[in-house]
């Protein structure tokens, strides 16, 4: 059966497909006609090692009306795919929630980290065009001087609003979305350095997309790792694992500064009312009229890359927003009802990928601009105490106050390469977002939504690059990337450009 | 006004020292001057104790047709709740944009610091500098950012000043940053003012170029004359054309020949005020068949930033464009510069299944186009219509030639 037997009738019924399941076998493997796709990948392997296996075969259709595929709707993905296709390029986007945004929207976390360093707007391109353009919708909750000039500020958002913002974004930039769909499974050629395709799974079962490109926006870097390219796990090859956070919405009124909640929670803690304290209130802010985003507690010894410890997580989250209900609820001057609790959790840290230059510690210190910079940002290295334990507060509190050489000043800023969005070795992959590839510190500073904008943006410009020019991921003339970045208003101050990478 | 009221004002105005910061001349507006006028706008400022807006009394020059030429207002250096700084008034000069231009301090008077230190001449400059930008990042901050009031004022802590070690004592490193006395949050404002004057520069610059400039700004737009309005929008000078522009708008004046001057402009005028002036058409045509015709215009010759900004608009808008508008911008198709330009334009078409032979055929011409990418998008656009048989013939072979690539 040739390959072309294999493309998906629209009159054929996916029950017409012949499925075959075995028992007892190795790896997954699925059947296109040219002959075995065998998923590579040291998941795979793992698994294997871990008792019995269930071997799956089963013929899916095949779709090849793609260039770049985006897997992962975050900030990063959206402007992967968003500046893939305005360059031209066929670009489909898997999206596992329903909706775009990834922590943003289905995460709830409703405030953009600071994009200016008191002298210059850093993040612009498609990250500046998405708050420009929700400022002018008034979904934004604070003025311009907020991303546009101020040091270290956070620009609050009604993230209802950021959704709509970037619906129209990919429907305008022509982007196929796909809603409801994970990519499940990668083929990749026999070198392990070039994806080939990838399965996705939603509502109508299974589909073989065949392309050119591949960039890996999951922020659990999933893709990466389905392909086998190396990563760093947190917990596996970390000591400790920076908890995340279950964001909530509240309605109402709230006659209470920051501070005095913060207070407030210390007490309720100190008291023994929360069932799962923090020592840090990570903060509440009013995003909307009556509309407040509570950014509390931890999630500590939570493993984003462990599903049963992310399902007892989303559960412990919901307790955590139980209690601070509780706790408004007790304050005459707090008038707030729970309005949701976010469908994504706030994962902080999960995989980084091994990538042809891992951004580090050193370079925050040095303030490293690099000739291949693809995105410039002003946030310290913000690693979230690991524990409730006063040891690992003032651990955090010296990172994150006091260490001037991992807290850009005024007028200064963090770099991110290009070569950070590369797995090392491969030809046709990238990754952006927090699974770019740094060390902790770095992952600690650069993983908030408007760096992995500007990491998404540049992934899928370099894509289009490599379709255009015949160029490999891992050999792309950065100077043509920046330059072409440049072009779409990313502020990329380097003077010295190098068509070589950063490695 | 009377002429003596008039000579009062300018003996006033004698009587202090200048500091001009803007390169405009402003000998050459007072020439202009013909009269002078006061009145009482109502101003918010973030140093006022209510954040209701409060009635001031301005000045105001006017031209021979009684057009605004430039404003001056008196004010005070600063809000003073701690006993701690030196008031002084101060003259306070705009022109007729509601650009912040000079103060003048009265004869014999310096500004001071926090601790009555007079202003020396580095710090004059940095202050000048200061008023000059329009910019800063004080324009985003509340009172509280800038000190720190305690319950006995005279403990008051003025941010962006080093703290004396006895502020200081008893508070632990951490402290000091968290609280901003001068530390990780305090660090910008410390840069950006006059070293012990923070509170003195940031209420200066609400003053100089906060809500009193937006007031005189719609001030002056609501005196302008029209014969003004339009020499405004015929000039080459894009704050002047965007202040014209946003006057059409505020005054809902949408006579023809306005119009034709704002779309003139277009070109001219800055991003913002190209915004503006797609809003002004808008709202300035209930013929949907003119609005379009007036926004084909102003896509002639227009950016690619522009035209972006124009199709994103025009497709969040309710209703069908005519195919004549399509047709128009057919005709510009070979001036776009980015396939994003190209997408939008298709994808309106497309949303709307606006077709016409003549739309096909410009769009057909892109088959040809040196970027594979915009050559393959009009394939895709045109392989789903009814098309013409050369224009049919053109995309068989096109996707003859591409068949791997589409």
């Amino acid at each position: 059966m040739s390959s072309e037997d294999n493309l998906l009738s629209e009159n054929n019924s996916r029950r017409s497909f012949i499925k075959k399941v075995t028992l007892g076998g190795v790896a997954a493997s699925l059947a296109n006609g040219s002959g075995q796709i065998h998923a590579a990948g040291s998941a795979k392997l793992r698994s294997s090692s871990e008792g019995e296996t269930f071997r799956l075969q089963r013929d899916i259709p095949v779709n090849r009306n793609y260039e770049v595929i985006v897997a992962g709707g975050g900030p990063a993905g959206v402007a992967a795919a968003v500046s893939a296709a305005r360059l031209g390029a066929k670009v489909i986007l898997f999206e596992g929630t329903g909706c775009l945004g990834g922590m943003g929207s289905s995460g709830l976390v409703s405030a953009f980290d600071p994009m200016a360093n008191g002298k210059e707007q850093l993040v612009r391109g498609f990250m500046g065009e998405v708050v420009e353009l929700m400022h002018e919708e008034g979904y934004m909750n604070v003025q311009p001087g907020y991303w546009r000039t101020r040091y270290h500020a956070w620009s609050k958002f009604n993230p209802e609003g950021y959704k709509l913002i970037l619906d129209r974004m990919v429907v305008n930039a022509n982007v196929t979305t796909q809603f409801y769909t994970k990519v499940i499974e990668a083929e990749v050629d026999s070198a392990g350095q070039v994806v080939k395709g990838v399965v996705t799974s939603n509502v109508e079962g299974m589909t073989y997309y065949q392309a050119n490109t591949f960039i890996d926006c999951t922020g659990d870097a999933v893709l990466a790792d389905l392909c086998g390219a190396d990563c760093w796990e947190a917990g596996r090859d970390t000591e400790k694992i920076m908890p995340p956070t279950m964001p909530t919405l509240w309605s109402g009124e709230l006659n209470l500064t920051r501070g005095e909640v913060r207070k407030l929670y210390e007490r309720c803690v100190r008291e023994g009312k929360h069932r799962h304290p923090s020592y840090k209130f990570v903060g509440l802010s009013e995003v909307d009229d009556g509309l407040f985003y509570l950014n509390g507690g931890h999630l500590f010894d939570m493993n984003a890359l462990k599903i049963d410890s992310v399902s007892e997580g989303a559960m412990r989250g919901r307790i955590i927003a139980e209690d601070f209900r509780r706790m408004f609820e007790e304050h005459p001057e707090i008038k707030l009802t729970l309005a949701a609790t976010s469908s994504l959790i706030g994962v902080r840290e999960s995989r980084r990928i091994k990538g042809e230059y891992v951004f580090n510690e050193n370079d925050m210190k040095e303030r490293r601009l690099f000739a291949d910079t693809v995105g410039v940002y002003c946030k310290a290295c913000d690693i979230h105490p690991y524990a409730f334990t006063k040891e690992a507060m003032k651990d955090h509190y010296e990172m994150y106050y006091r260490n001037e050489e991992m807290r850009p000043g005024r007028g200064e800023m963090f770099a991110i390469p290009y070569g950070a969005l590369v797995p090392k070795g491969w030809k046709n992959l990238w990754t952006a977002g927090r699974c770019a590839s740094a060390d902790i510190f770095g992952q600690g500073s650069l993983r908030c939504q408007p760096y992995c904008s500007q990491m998404g943006q540049a992934a899928g410009t370099a894509a289009v690059q490599t379709l255009e020019r015949g160029e490999t991921a891992d050999n792309l003339n950065t100077e043509q990337l920046v330059k072409t970045l440049r072009q779409q208003n990313v502020y990329l101050p380097q003077e010295k450009l190098s068509p070589e990478m950063t490695r | 006004m009377n002429s003596v009221s008039w000579f009062y004002h300018y003996l006033c105005a004698l009587s202090f020292a200048v500091v001009c910061l803007a390169g405009v001349s402003l000998v050459h507006a007072q020439d202009k001057v013909q009269n002078v006028k006061d009145l009482n706008l109502r101003i918010t400022h973030p140093g006022f104790a209510s954040k209701e807006a409060e009635e001031h009394a301005l000045t105001v020059q006017l031209d021979q047709d009684e057009n605004p030429v430039a404003y001056h207002m008196q004010v005070k250096s600063v809000f003073c709740s701690d006993e701690k700084c030196d008031v002084i008034m101060l003259r306070m000069e705009w022109d007729a944009l509601g650009r912040f231009k000079a103060y003048r301090l009265p004869s014999g008077n310096t500004l001071t610091k926090y601790d009555h230190e007079p202003f020396e001449k580095l710090d004059y400059a940095k202050f000048n500098e200061l008023m000059k930008n329009r910019g800063s990042i004080l324009a985003d901050l509340e009172p509280h950012h800038i000190i720190v009031r305690n319950k006995d004022p005279k403990k008051n802590i003025q941010r962006g000043t080093k703290p004396s070690p006895k502020e200081v004592a008893g508070k632990s490193d951490v402290l000091q940053k968290v609280d901003a006395i001068s530390g990780a949050t305090a660090t910008y404002i410390q840069e950006e003012v006059v070293e012990g004057a923070a509170y003195t520069c940031y209420t200066m610059w609400h003053w100089a170029n906060g809500d009193t400039s937006q007031q005189i700004r719609q001030h002056a737009q609501d005196q302008a004359s029209l014969v003004w309005l339009k020499q405004l929008l015929g000039s080459k000078d894009t704050d002047k054309i965007d202040f014209a522009l946003e006057a059409l708008v505020r005054r809902e004046l949408y006579a023809a020949a306005l119009q034709d001057r704002a779309k003139a402009a277009a070109q001219a005028c800055s991003f913002e005020g190209y915004k503006v002036l797609a809003n002004y058409l808008t709202k300035g045509h209930a013929n949907p068949v003119e609005l379009y015709q007036a926004y084909a215009e102003i896509l002639r010759g227009a950016s690619s930033k522009h035209r972006i900004y124009l199709f994103g608009k025009i497709l969040n808008l309710e209703g069908v464009p005519p195919v004549e508008f399509c047709e128009q911008v057919g005709l510009e198709l070979a001036n776009f510069e980015t396939f994003y330009e190209l997408q939008l334009f298709l994808h309106l078409v497309e949303k709307h299944r606006i077709t016409s032979d003549k739309l096909s055929i410009s769009i057909s011409k892109m088959l040809e186009h040196e970027n594979f990418f915009f050559a393959r998008r009009a394939y895709a656009h045109l392989s789903k219509q009814q098309l013409p048989l050369a224009v049919r013939e053109a995309i068989e072979r096109f996707g003859e030639v591409h068949r791997n690539r589409l």
